[in-house]
């Protein structure tokens, strides 16, 4: 943990001018302070939010995020390209994820779970929250990726047949426990802070370990782009998602299209790096090729975050992912905690996929207005803006949006 | 390396099961199964999928029909390459990833 935060000062104060350290605002459970890296030239262009160890026992995601950013700022400050193994980026593509998004590093979103996973080697799961546990060690800390306000109420949104074991629970002693409401646990709103706050955010990649997979929107139920009104805002579905047949999530054909499309770029890029075999998936199935198995979710911030534009049409869209890193190996212990040989080879991979992400989330054109507007309406005065156009711009957008969007 | 603080045993192993049907069966157990499940196709047809679980959850299972569970003897070790210290020297000593610095085009961008 604290490497972690040494890294990320390191790189702050060895490059003052192309990053800077941002501090989450909530203290973790325990009281530890928890920051980001925000790299780029000008914070107001379009944003790509990573994250990492939201899962404590998942420690190589903070390697891999911190490492990424290093090899960005060492390569965009030489003028030079990157290449992990079999991949390469031209320094153009450097130059242009730099100059042109506004690219934040969260590597440790839950650190009171990495300290005690590393310090007690249990595979713990959760964050550190003793409040739901009266007392009993057994029903401490809470999922942090069931938290999120995302058909959260599982017990009512979602069909009683559908996955107990994948879904979230209502019991503490659960390892997907999803806590007493959606975002009670400082942990998850520093992500949510970090969505609101950086408003032009328009890509995000939440990092985990392992099976190998790059996962897409949506992650509670099969994908559908025909029938918009079927969507998980609509009550008059709750208790019949999260199985086979009957409802479907609405995602918009385009937006589907933008999205497999861009797992299936990022795990190309990925695999290039030494022949691997990641796989993009839509997020409710466990397998590529088939749509037998599914792992319906509730709470989980790769869906919460995709979701919001739709929730509030003050947000922007957020493009949205589940990175699963690693390949399974022998046992559970030995597939997240790789030895530190294979761990080198995965961090080149998953740099490698990282950087590509970047590339497709730099826009390809950019306005003239553009920056000049939103040096003008910066995110610090836009909150408050947003809370008083909110009113007036809602019952218009909804109008203009009728009948293209989920409703 | 301390003891953890009264926490339930748990049991690390693997289950096999024959077909996509018992994989979904498998699922529905209050077993921990990573972050996601991880379901290896065997060879021979069938999946392994790791697991961990209460004695008493993993010896459940045994008894059900068309799962063959498997339970590893060792205790759990922390990896011995869990280091001490701070590499980075409280933000004095620079981070260096493992991408290469190159000079030509690369095959993006």
């Amino acid at each position: 943990m604290v490497e972690v935060e040494s890294a990320l000062e390191a790189l702050a104060q060895g490059y003052p001018s192309l990053c800077e350290l941002v501090t989450l605002p909530e203290p973790s459970i325990e009281d530890r302070t928890s920051h980001a890296l925000r790299i780029g030239t000008d914070s107001c262009n379009d944003g790509v939010l990573f994250t990492a160890c939201a899962h404590a026992r998942e420690w190589g995601g903070a390697d891999i995020c911190v490492y990424f950013a290093a090899d960005l700022l060492a390569a965009y400050t030489a003028g030079t390209g990157l290449a992990y193994g079999g991949k390469s980026f031209s320094r153009h593509a450097i130059r242009s994820i730099v100059e042109n998004l506004s690219v934040v590093v969260f590597p440790c979103v839950n650190p009171d779970g990495r300290a005690f996973d590393q310090q007690y080697d249990v595979l713990w799961r959760k964050n550190r929250n003793p409040a739901q546990a009266a007392g009993n060690p057994q029903r401490v800390g809470i999922d942090l990726n069931r938290n999120h306000d995302f058909l959260w109420n599982f017990r009512t949104t979602f069909d009683p047949a559908a996955n107990p074991g994948t879904l979230a629970s209502d019991d503490p002693a659960s390892d997907i426990y999803h806590g007493p409401a959606p975002e009670s646990e400082p942990e998850a709103r520093n992500v949510k802070w970090l969505l609101d706050h950086h408003r032009f955010t328009r890509w995000y990649m939440d990092i985990h370990s392992y099976t190998g997979d790059l996962l897409y929107s949506w992650g509670d139920d099969t994908d559908q782009s025909d029938d918009p009104p079927m969507n998980f805002r609509n009550h008059a579905y709750d208790g019949q998602r999260g199985v086979e047949g009957g409802y479907a999530e609405y995602i918009p054909s385009s937006d589907l299209n933008v999205v497999s499309g861009t797992a299936q770029r990022v795990v190309n890029s990925i695999n290039a790096v030494r022949g691997g075999h990641y796989e993009a998936k839509q997020s409710v199935f466990l397998q590529s090729n088939s749509t037998a198995v599914s792992y319906p979710t509730s709470g989980a911030v790769d869906d919460y975050s995709y979701s919001r534009h739709f929730a509030d049409c003050t947000k922007g869209k957020v493009y949205a992912f589940t990175l699963e890193f690693g390949y399974p190996a022998n046992d559970l212990r030995a597939s997240f905690h790789p030895p530190w040989s294979e761990m080198e080879q995965i961090v080149s991979e998953i740099d490698a996929g990282m950087i590509e992400f970047c590339l497709a989330a730099a826009p390809a054109w950019k306005p003239p207005w553009e920056a000049a507007f939103r040096h003008l309406f910066p995110w610090q005065i836009w909150d408050p803006m947003a809370e008083i156009a909110e009113p007036v711009v809602r019952p218009i957008a909804e109008r203009v949006l009728a009948g293209f969007g989920p409703r | 390396m301390a003891e953890a603080p009264e926490l339930p045993e748990r049991l690390e192993g693997s289950v096999r099961v024959a077909d996509e049907e018992a994989l979904g069966r498998l699922f529905k157990q209050p077993l921990d199964f990573g972050c996601r499940p991880s379901a290896t196709p065997e060879p021979g047809g069938g999946f392994v999928v790791p697991v961990i679980g209460s004695p008493q959850a993993l010896e459940e299972l045994k008894q059900q029909e068309g799962f063959e569970v498997r339970v590893l003897e060792r205790k759990p070790t922390r990896s011995s390459e869990v280091g001490e210290g701070d590499r980075f020297e409280g933000g004095k000593v620079l981070p260096r990833g493992f991408g290469r610095q190159i000079l030509g085009g690369g095959d993006s961008g």
